[in-house]
């Protein structure tokens, strides 16, 4: 029994010791992909780091080197192969989509990603509006944007950006992908939009708040801030423990899914001043018209399309899967009178 | 140390970890692509069928019957023990071979498949030379360890989770029953309950059936877990759990995955120490007195044998091929049982 003691102490010496020191590594912070006439073109951001650095805490000076390939793997060996460390992809937390992703499926890039323990599941996507030339011109101000990328994506508890698990590739992608905006001049990033796929094909843009509505109703935020125009005024409007209550009633053949969102108006402007009590009821009401008119506008772009990203249908298989795939298969599922949406927003 | 009769209630621990231990760390086969709804089914299922059977088992067999069998003395004993050392080295071998895979999987820079092979079997050969009771104390202390982590994935995987994500099938009846068949429905760590010195008339066969009821939940929880938060992937993963492990943070604390991963080993450690306790103990029945001291290598030979076995066979079918062979060896049981109390 000794021996075998002795033996389980020796483990402890097994410390890895001839393993490649994080000096040696290139620490990759974000991967940039799109598609090119020839293939893919791949970029990745590596950051320098200390030999003694770990690695969430590499910073520093920032690097872009880029590749091309036939396919994904080839384009990111090609990048890769631009400089001599060994390429650590552990703190990679972003996965940039180029301009020609807005026009060809992204499907293979978010599938190549999306295999099992190919990257961090909680990588977040996100499209951006530029070249491969273009976003090798940005490495002077890049680590601004990936710091400012990460805080967006960490937002809402972590379910602020699109993460590489929630992707949806089977006959191309559908659904809802940012778009992360800087540029070679400015890099500061922000997301005011989104592009909508369906089933691999950019079919419409969502921005300013039919994008905040599109992300509450996919679970990503429970805080609206929007911007009403009538006509000459503006109405600004921030709205805080958003939450969408869905009920079926009645079977899916006969029912109605009835949504009804709720939550505190915490800050609302008219004109750009403050409103008070007595114009506060009609601002509200003018406010959840508003929030019920965007919502169907929505729904005639993906439901109605069976494009259904916010998963209304669910709700309809709940009471009964055989009734709905009855309605799906004589096409009366994805009629805009199953749905039914009041919005119940309040100031206080 | 020596034993006169182990209290089942402290098998409880070790019992459930073991078999809870392939809902966290799945044999690195096709994905059985089932969604929860049948993963829940079937194990509701199971957890029926074996607790019934296993009623049905230590009704009929006697205490008496299985302490003969362990000695080994009667020819029909040792054909009976050759069956269950067979039985649980090739769970054992199936378990090392999962354990090897899972450490090569989580590690960025892997080591030696021999390495860690001789290290996991190194560690079991030494918990099994302390003994069952040893082991029982451990298994309370990863016990808690090990739901802990479950309470801590769940907590942080919850923010994710979706209930539109959980998916609803036509053909439930089919992917029920195919995913029972084809899945490890009969565990081969009862096999070496059995053979460890407890009352089974009291409390032994409770104890049995609470650890096979609560490891059935512990499976559809995770099941529907994975794809609340992972939807109609989880079934399309090898490893969902870990996925969800790498996936969840609570606050600004991220990757709890090397904690899960940490804690999993541990299970795996467990349940491959045990399997190797039932390969020892049926193997010791099978030799003599003056080769007693050959029955720890001889149910390291065996394992290595079962592990070499399950590697060479077509994916998917080590858990099924385990599964009947632990059921024909309860069976053989069950005879043997029946023959000496005629006997007597």
């Amino acid at each position: 029994m000794k021996i075998f003691a002795m033996l389980l102490l020796a483990t402890l010496f097994l410390t890895g010791c001839s393993a490649t020191s994080l000096g040696d590594r290139a620490v990759v912070k974000a991967v940039y992909l799109d598609h090119t006439e020839e293939g893919y073109a791949a970029s990745i951001v590596v950051y320098g780091c200390e030999p003694t650095t770990d690695a969430a805490s590499a910073e520093g000076k920032a690097a872009i080197y880029s590749g091309v390939g036939d396919d994904v793997p080839q384009a990111l060996a090609q990048a890769e192969q631009q400089q001599t460390k060994e390429p650590f992809y552990a703190q990679n937390g972003l996965l940039l989509l180029g301009r020609g992703c807005r026009e060809k499926d992204p499907a293979p890039i978010l599938s190549y990603f999306g295999e099992e323990d190919a990257s961090r599941k909680d990588l977040a996507v996100y499209l951006t509006e530029l070249s491969p030339e273009e976003f090798q011109q940005c490495e002077k101000g890049i680590s601004d944007v990936i710091r400012e990328a990460e805080r967006l994506a960490a937002s809402s508890g972590g379910r602020g950006a699109f993460g590489i698990h929630e992707a949806k590739c089977e006959d191309g992608f559908s659904g809802l992908l940012p778009v992360l905006r800087f540029s070679e001049e400015s890099s500061s990033a922000t997301v005011r939009s989104a592009v909508l796929f369906e089933r691999g094909v950019p079919c419409a843009s969502v921005e300013g708040a039919a994008l905040q509505l599109a992300s509450l109703l996919l679970g990503k935020t429970s805080e609206l801030t929007m911007e009403i125009t009538q006509g000459e005024e503006r109405l600004e409007v921030a709205v805080k423990g958003a939450t969408v209550r869905k009920n079926m009633s009645g079977s899916p053949a006969e029912g109605v899914l009835e949504l009804e969102l709720s939550g505190t108006i915490v800050s609302l402007t008219w004109g750009g001043k403050a409103v008070y009590a007595r114009e506060s009821k009609q601002a509200s009401e003018e406010v959840n018209r508003f929030v019920e008119k965007l919502f169907y506008e929505l729904v005639q772009i993906t439901f109605e399309r069976k494009n259904d990203i916010f998963g209304l249908s669910w709700w309809m298989k709940e009471q009964s899967s055989t009734q709905t795939a009855q309605l799906e298969r004589s096409g009366e599922l994805y009629d805009p009178g199953r749905l039914s949406f009041s919005c119940h927003l309040r100031y206080e | 140390m020596k034993y006169k009769n182990l209290p089942s209630a402290r098998l409880f621990p070790l019992l459930f970890v073991c078999l809870s231990a392939e809902a966290v760390v799945k044999p690195f086969t096709l994905p059985d692509r089932a969604p929860a709804q049948a993963a829940v089914w079937s194990e509701l299922l199971c957890a029926a069928a074996v607790c019934t059977a296993l009623i049905f088992f230590f009704h009929r067999v006697s205490d008496s019957s299985l302490r003969l069998l362990r000695t080994g003395r009667l020819k029909q004993a040792k054909a009976v023990l050759a069956w269950i050392a067979v039985s649980a080295s090739f769970a054992g071998g199936a378990c090392l071979v999962t354990a090897e895979r899972f450490y090569r999987y989580v590690s960025d820079e892997p080591t030696l498949s021999l390495i860690t092979a001789a290290l996991i079997l190194l560690a079991a050969t030494y918990a099994v030379s302390r003994g069952v009771l040893t082991m029982t104390r451990a298994a309370g202390a990863v016990c808690v360890l090990f739901l802990m982590g479950a309470v801590l994935l769940a907590a942080s995987s919850l923010s994710s989770a979706r209930l539109e994500n959980l998916m609803f099938s036509d053909d439930i009846l089919r992917k029920t029953l195919r995913r029972t068949a084809f899945g490890n429905w009969l565990p081969a760590e009862l096999l070496c309950f059995i053979l460890i010195k407890i009352p089974l008339k009291q409390g032994g066969s409770k104890c049995a059936c609470r650890a096979v009821a609560a490891s059935a939940a512990f499976f559809a929880v995770s099941a529907v877990l994975a794809e609340l938060v992972l939807g109609e992937q989880a079934g399309a993963l090898m490893q969902p759990m870990h996925t969800l492990a790498r996936l969840g943070g609570l606050s600004v604390f991220k990757r709890f995955d090397a904690l899960h991963v940490g804690i999993w080993l541990l299970v795996l450690l467990l349940r491959q120490a045990f399997l190797l306790y039932g390969t020892r103990t049926a193997v010791r029945g099978l030799l003599p007195d003056r080769w007693a001291s050959f029955c720890i290598p001889g149910a390291i030979a065996l394992t290595l044998a079962g592990a070499f076995a399950c590697s060479a066979l077509p994916q998917g079918s080590a858990g099924v091929l385990s599964s009947f062979a632990t059921l024909s060896a309860f069976g053989a049981v069950l005879l043997f049982s029946s023959c000496t109390e005629v006997g007597s």
